[in-house]
């Protein structure tokens, strides 16, 4: 079922979707990592969230709109991927995390680093294990959620952090270096 | 016990039980290397937390509520179709027959060309004693007909029939100066091929011969023959006096 302008359950789906807009297009943008792209895959993502708005559970809003995201994009990824025009969305498509780390890090050199190098370290990280990340790191869904949202068990998903994780420290550290944040 | 990786980042983001949390902070205190992998993970949070962020797009928010109208507009659309679609089907059923109905009577519809051929050749003639004999039997055939014939002229000839579903009688006259023939055609308002020549007549041409036509109590008279214009109106005027 559908409403108006003016219905009150429409305003209400308009106020929500708002609010978990910023967080809707912001994952769009770091899975997509185009613009155009990401500004479809937001739009399609509020169609579908409206049009299945009534079976909307009332809990959290913005896991289930990032579920109706994450779920638009793998089906798209996948669709490229059959059509040859993609890499892979599979966890063994990426390389293996960095080892265990003996030393803690300087907190402080990474403090320095500005917010586009650290998006630039993110977007190297692989698909699956970025999208992983991004949703427990910058949206906050917890372990439960993401497994909902990219249709996998928790298992996996723990697994996808933890890797995505040290596949982002090896990232950054990589870049501290090249910029001379750290000594090679 | 030594902390696996994964369960150092899900004690990071506080996805362990109780226990399991109890047991990984036992083990991270008393290992050099999950503490410095607790502390990458809690570091590797913050960063993205504080450097990441996403800002909200107006314009694409705009672009976001114009594809929710279009939907319900649809969707308002789909609706009252879906609800009212026997009415709708009525309402066509019945304009459908309307138009048959209005096709079938005519409706006033004028005599076209096509149906002169008809007019001279398609009627069926009967017998009759006298003008007046003409038309009485006329009147029980067709219906209406003009309540007499001029005196200056005989009748000759009667026949009747049906046009485009349209009830026609004939009458061929003799003045003593050849013949004219009196058309009477219900549910017509003229004949097409004649021009308004005056408030009462419509004056032209059919098959070679001048002819006027006129509406009188409900029906049309048309009067063809070798005469001119004036003659077949004063003709016309006659019938219509009597």
């Amino acid at each position: 079922m559908l409403f108006k302008r003016g219905d009150p359950r429409r305003e209400c789906f308009e106020r929500m979707a708002e609010q978990v807009f910023s967080s809707v297009y912001g994952t769009a943008l770091r899975l997509t990592r185009d613009r155009e792209e990401a500004s479809d895959l937001s739009q399609e993502a509020i169609v579908r969230a409206y049009e299945a708005f009534d079976r909307f559970d009332g809990r959290n809003f913005k896991a289930w709109m990032l579920r109706i995201l994450t779920n638009l994009y793998i089906n798209k990824y996948r669709r490229r991927v059959r059509e040859g025009t993609s890499g892979s969305l599979d966890d063994e498509a990426a390389q293996e995390p960095v080892a265990l780390a003996s030393e803690a890090p300087d907190r402080q050199v990474f403090d320095e680093m500005l917010g586009s190098e650290v998006e630039e370290a993110l977007a190297k990280v692989p698909d699956v294990f970025r999208m992983a990340v991004m949703l427990s790191d910058l949206e906050g869904l917890t372990y439960d959620e993401i497994a909902e949202a990219t249709d996998v068990p928790v298992g996996t998903v723990r697994s996808r952090i933890a890797r995505g994780r040290a596949l982002l420290r090896k990232e950054l550290e990589s870049f501290a270096k090249e910029q001379g944040y750290l000594k090679p | 016990m030594k902390l696996d990786a994964e369960s150092i980042q899900a004690y990071a983001d506080g996805e362990l039980t109780e226990t399991e949390v109890e047991a990984a902070a036992g083990a991270i205190a008393n290992d050099p290397h999950a503490a410095a992998e607790l502390e990458w993970a809690t570091m590797t949070k913050s960063l993205l937390k504080s450097k990441v962020t996403s800002e909200f797009d107006p314009a694409l928010w705009a672009k976001c509520r114009d594809r929710l109208d279009a939907i319900d507009k649809t969707k308002t659309t789909e609706a009252f179709v879906g609800k009212y679609a026997w009415a709708l089907c009525l309402v066509f059923l019945a304009g459908i027959l309307s138009a048959a109905f209005l096709n079938r009577a005519g409706a006033g519809r004028p005599l076209s060309t096509d149906h002169m051929a008809s007019l001279f050749n398609g009627l069926t003639p009967f017998s009759f004693t006298g003008s007046q004999d003409a038309i009485d039997n006329m009147r029980s055939k067709v219906g209406m007909v003009p309540s007499q014939l001029p005196n200056v002229a005989r009748c000759v000839a009667a026949a009747t029939g049906s046009i485009d579903g349209r009830r026609v009688g004939r009458f061929i006259l003799d003045d003593g100066r050849g013949f004219v023939t009196l058309f009477v055609i219900e549910g017509t308002n003229g004949v097409e091929g004649l021009s308004e020549a005056d408030q009462s007549y419509q004056c032209g041409n059919i098959n070679d011969a001048a002819a006027v036509s006129w509406k009188q109590s409900g029906y049309l008279c048309l009067l063809v023959g070798p005469r001119n214009i004036a003659e077949l109106k004063n003709l016309g005027n006659v019938i219509q006096s009597q």
